[in-house]
Formats: C-alpha cells, sequence, structure tokens
C-alpha cells in the first residue's frame, strides 16, 4: 500500500501528486473498525451494570 | 419557569408540528445552528460523494457539483464561525483536563461531552484544511467568478494542497461513519432528537449533564 | 531517451474474440490490446507507456469486413481496415459519409493497417500527454495545454474539464451523425452503446475517451438503415492535406424533401473531446428551405457557447465556415 501519489512535472522531476487513494479503504476500515470496538465495549459494559445490580 | 426557557418563544406554528414536544422542554440547539448542522451534513456527503465516487469507478461529471457544494460549505463554516462567536458560549465545546473524569462515569458532562467536543473538533480540523485548500484549488477550475490560474502555486506546492484535501477528505469518511453511528444509537437518541427538532427533555438532561456545568436545565427555577 | 524501437513484450495473437477476452481478463492491466497498432506503437516506442503484454486482435477474422443487415443498415467489423471501409461499395453507397471520412484518415500506408475500431477508440493527440507529463489526464494536477503559455492550437473550444484535449478520431464525427451503435463485448458479455455515448468527455472521465472498460472490445459498428443514402458531407480541415490530424473536422448528414431539410446530423470534430453533435443547429435546420442564409445562421449558431484558449480562436470562424459549406454542400 502506498502513502501517497507521485508524478513528474513537465521538467521531469518527482512531484507528489496527493494521497494514495489505497487509504480510502483504510479510511472506511478505521470507521467500522472503531464501530466494532465500540459495540463490544457497550456489551460488555451493559451486561457488567446489569451483574451489578 | 419552564415557560421562559427559548424555545417556548418559538411560533404557534412551530409548537403545532411538534406536538410531541413536553412542555419541560429545553432547548439544545437553536433553529439556525440546527440549519447549519444539516446544511454542512448534506453538502460533506455531496463533497464525498461527488469527491470520492469517481476514485471507485463510478463516473460522472462531478467537478461542478463539487466545487459549488464546496462554496455552500465555505460559506456554513463562515456563518458557524460568526454564530459560535458572536451569539453561542465556544467556552462550552473547550477542551478541559476535567472532561477526562467522563470516561471513569464519575462527573456528568456539562452541554457537551467529551466524546462530543472530540467529534466537533475532529470534523472542524477536516472541514477547515478541506475549505481551505479546496478555496486555494478554485482557482485550477473554470468557474464564472475567478479568472483561472494554474500557475498560482508550484507543483510542488499545488501537490502539498491536494495531500492536504484529500487527508481532510479520507478523515471526514471516518468521521461521518462514527457520527452516523454514534447518533442512531438508541441511547443517544434525544441527542439526535436535539439536533433535528431543538429540545430535549428535562429529565434527559438532568440524567446525562451536569445541572452545574450546563446551567440551562436549572437556571429558570 | 530510446526512441524508435519496440520494447520487450510479450506478444499474444488470438484468433476469436472468446479467446482475447479470456486472455484480456487474465493479463488484467498488464496487457494492452491492439489493433492497428498505428496510436499503440507511438505510446510504446516512445517509452511513456509500459506494457508487459500485447494482445494483438488482428487474427480475429471474425471481427473483420462489412455485413449486411436485415433492416437495411450495415454492421461493420471494428478490425475492419480504413482502405477497406473507404472502397467498400456497400458503405461508399449508403454511407458515403462514413467512407469520406475514413478516406481522410492519416495516409494511404496508415489506413492500410489502420482500423475503423482502432481509429475510434485512439487516445488524444494532446501533445503534453503524448510528451509523457503528468497532466490530469495522466493522473496528475495540471493541464499543461490551459496555461497563459500552454501551446494549444489543436485543442478544445467546448466541453473543457479542467483537460482541454481533443478527440483526434476522423470516422467518430461520421459514425455519431449516422447514429451508429457501438458494439462491445467484454466479461459480462455484450452491451451495445449509441455512438453518441460511446465517447466521454473529461468531467466524467478524465482518463479515458471512451466509455470502454478495462478488458472490453469494440467489436462491431453498427449503421441503421434510417440514414442510408442520406445527403452527406464531410470535410477536415488540417496543416497539411495528408498524414495529420484534423484542426476541425465537419460531418454531416440531410434528409431532403425539395429544397426543405427534413432532417438533419451536423457533427464536428477536434472541437471537444468528444465528437460535438450540434443538436441547436439541427433542430434550427429541420423544416426549413435550404438557402445560403439560413447555412450562414446555423454557422453562427455552430458556435455559440464557445470557450477558445489563447491560441485557438481560429476555430470559431473555421467551425462556423465548415457548418455553413456542410449545409450548402450536403
Amino acid at each position: 500500500m502506498d502513502l501517497f501519489r507521485y508524478g513528474h512535472d513537465a521538467w521531469g522531476r518527482e512531484v507528489i501528486n496527493g494521497l494514495s487513494w489505497d487509504l480510502l479503504g483504510l479510511a472506511v476500515g478505521l470507521g467500522f473498525a472503531v464501530i466494532a470496538v465500540h459495540w463490544v465495549w457497550r456489551a460488555v459494559a451493559r451486561t457488567g451494570r446489569k451483574g451489578g445490580h | 419557569m419552564a415557560a421562559n426557557y427559548p424555545l417556548d418563544d418559538a411560533r404557534p406554528a412551530d409548537a403545532a408540528r411538534d406536538a410531541a414536544r413536553p412542555g419541560d422542554a429545553i432547548e439544545r440547539h437553536a433553529t439556525p445552528d440546527r440549519w447549519f448542522h444539516w446544511i454542512t451534513a448534506l453538502t460533506m456527503l455531496v463533497l464525498l460523494a461527488t469527491g470520492l465516487l469517481p476514485v471507485v469507478g463510478v463516473r460522472f461529471a462531478w467537478v461542478e457539483i463539487h466545487w459549488i457544494a464546496g462554496l455552500v460549505l465555505v460559506a456554513a463554516v463562515l456563518w458557524h464561525v460568526v454564530r459560535a462567536l458572536g451569539w453561542q458560549q465556544p467556552r462550552a465545546m473547550g477542551l478541559r483536563w476535567r472532561d477526562l473524569r467522563e470516561l471513569t462515569a464519575r462527573e456528568r458532562p456539562g452541554k457537551y461531552s467529551l466524546a462530543q467536543k472530540l467529534m466537533h473538533h475532529a470534523f472542524a480540523a477536516a472541514l477547515l484544511v478541506a475549505v481551505v485548500t479546496g478555496s486555494l484549488m478554485l482557482v485550477k477550475v473554470q468557474t464564472p467568478f475567478l479568472e483561472r490560474n494554474p500557475y498560482l502555486f508550484s507543483e510542488r506546492t499545488w501537490g502539498v494542497i491536494h495531500v492536504l484535501h484529500d487527508l481532510s477528505a479520507l478523515l471526514a469518511v471516518t468521521l461521518v461513519i462514527l457520527h452516523v453511528y454514534f447518533a442512531l444509537l438508541p441511547e443517544k437518541r434525544m441527542y439526535l432528537r436535539a439536533m433535528t427538532k431543538g429540545w430535549m427533555t428535562r429529565a434527559e438532561a438532568r440524567e446525562h449533564h451536569d445541572p452545574e456545568r450546563w446551567p440551562g436545565p436549572e437556571r429558570d427555577e | 531517451m530510446l526512441r524508435d524501437v519496440m520494447p520487450h513484450f510479450e506478444l499474444y495473437q488470438p484468433d476469436s474474440l472468446e479467446g482475447a477476452l479470456e486472455l484480456a481478463e487474465r493479463l488484467g492491466p498488464d496487457a494492452w490490446l491492439v489493433a492497428g497498432g498505428q496510436d499503440t506503437y507511438d505510446w510504446l516506442k516512445n517509452r511513456t507507456r509500459r506494457v508487459a503484454a500485447l494482445i494483438d486482435l488482428t487474427g480475429i477474422e471474425a471481427l473483420k469486413g462489412v455485413r449486411e443487415r436485415e433492416d437495411g443498415g450495415l454492421e461493420i467489423g471494428a478490425l475492419t481496415t480504413l482502405t477497406q471501409l473507404e472502397r467498400d461499395p456497400l458503405v461508399r453507397e449508403r454511407f458515403g459519409l462514413l467512407a469520406a471520412a475514413a478516406g481522410r484518415v492519416a495516409a494511404p500506408q496508415i489506413r492500410n493497417v489502420g482500423t475503423l475500431g482502432g481509429n475510434l477508440c485512439q487516445d488524444t493527440r494532446c501533445w503534453y500527454y503524448r510528451g509523457g507529463v503528468d497532466c490530469y489526464r495522466a493522473g496528475g494536477n495540471m493541464c499543461y495545454a490551459d496555461t497563459p503559455q500552454g501551446q494549444n492550437r489543436e485543442h478544445a473550444i467546448f466541453g473543457a474539464s479542467r483537460c482541454v484535449a481533443v478527440s483526434p478520431s476522423d470516422t467518430a464525427p461520421a459514425v455519431v451523425a449516422l447514429d451508429a451503435a457501438m458494439v462491445v463485448h467484454g466479461p459480462r458479455g455484450e452491451r451495445v452503446i449509441p455512438a453518441q455515448r460511446f465517447f466521454v468527455g473529461p468531467a466524467k472521465n478524465i482518463r479515458r475517451m471512451t466509455v470502454l472498460a478495462p478488458g472490453e472490445i469494440l467489436t462491431a459498428v453498427r449503421l441503421p438503415a434510417a440514414w442510408a443514402g442520406a445527403r452527406f458531407y464531410f470535410e477536415k480541415v488540417a496543416d497539411r492535406q495528408v498524414w495529420d490530424f484534423a484542426l476541425l473536422s465537419v460531418a454531416a448528414a440531410l434528409r431532403m424533401e425539395g429544397d426543405v431539410i427534413r432532417d438533419a446530423r451536423i457533427v464536428c470534430g477536434a472541437v471537444e473531446c468528444v465528437p460535438r453533435r450540434l443538436q441547436e443547429v439541427e433542430r434550427a435546420l429541420i423544416g426549413q428551405v435550404r438557402s445560403e442564409e439560413l447555412a450562414a445562421s446555423a454557422g453562427e449558431l455552430a458556435v455559440e457557447g464557445a470557450r477558445p484558449l489563447n491560441f485557438n480562436h481560429f476555430k470559431m470562424p473555421l467551425m462556423a465556415n465548415l457548418v455553413r459549406r456542410a449545409i450548402r454542400e450536403a
């Protein structure tokens, strides 16, 4: 996976063109990973609360 | 008295439309702020869709829609800054060490919880980077009001601007996913209602917020 | 840089469409589909594009030749050479516009190997892009032709969206004017696309000139009977009379009843990234008596909304005059 998109300017020098779009999947995956972690934490917390009463 | 809360000054038509609102409803988000939120949400979705769908292979004429939506977002952000500084209490959104106590459930938050503040600031960072870099990138496309000038910056500088713009877009993707998830959680439904109708009940406010730190609920009692 | 010498690649020569499609799917982005090769070999010899494999389609006999259709139209295999097209009696008799356009492509040697499919699918000639700089079309963030100093004499006066390149195809305006249908085969089977939607501008896809997806092959061009035997006009203006790309071209088809224009198709090439069909002009012509005044006003209408670049303002009067001449002489 690349971090950046590179290209060349009119003089042949390497220039950066932007972020690699491979990272789009990472951004989406990160969002859903946090959701999964929160979902588990929420379930555990609820179980704990029920057990406490 | 509940009758003194700002929302109770609303027009009769509003009250009729929102029949479910209890008498002790507390205003959490004023109408202009709710408009800002939903306009920003809509423009962000349009911007993300027009910017990223072509990347994943959905082809359509996206450039004009993108920059027009971008201008709406710039206007919305400016409006929010003016509104926050002139009519709201920006300190309510400020991060404090004390907010960390919420993590151990020892303390209820003020008007905004730590999670809400972090979400706001992350969105603010993404939006500010997006609108600044996007505004600069406007000079590279054909618009009716700007003389196109792709030489405004060197190609290396344009590259950095594109990196920042892309970064803000990817950050926004993650944030939108999380924001929608948290907004739809059943236990957070009052926040979604507050952002659609403006109010939450006094009981909800007391349960989730410290009356000392969000004085609204107790002020007029 | 080593130029004018073919680089190393694996050469595949399938003899069936199924074989070509299977190869294209198996080799994926490492492979390049080639017909006559007159566009492809430039890219490869100049080292501006590199491929691991070339799939040579010219061995597929089923994609060659002109066939009559039941409706009186024609189906032209995409591998039919431009010379065959130019000389084919059926094409000349029914769709002389396409024969005329094919006969104006490049030079006889190129027409002998160049194919209709290749001519329609060829990449743009923007010299910044062909020179290998990373412009928008090549995946970068800049159009070098649309800058204050950019050399853009050949470029677009309509429909630019970041990229200002134009379609260089001479046959493309003709197939659009004839309401042709493009038959495309790919991994998911056959699809038939109206010619006008086959070509794609930079607003929609800045990296491609056609809607062909990777692995898809243009296999035939169907010409419906509707325009068979109509009155046609094709003219191409270039810096040289042979072996040159159009600065501007016009393809026109008129259906006449006496002096009255009953239906019209007017399409210009090299003014936009796609063949530019002048539908407003067509609407203005239908039902009118053909006259010098009508042709002149149609020419003026044709250039409305043009946005010339620094060095191609000349295309506006050129386009107006070609459209006027097409209507007058078709």
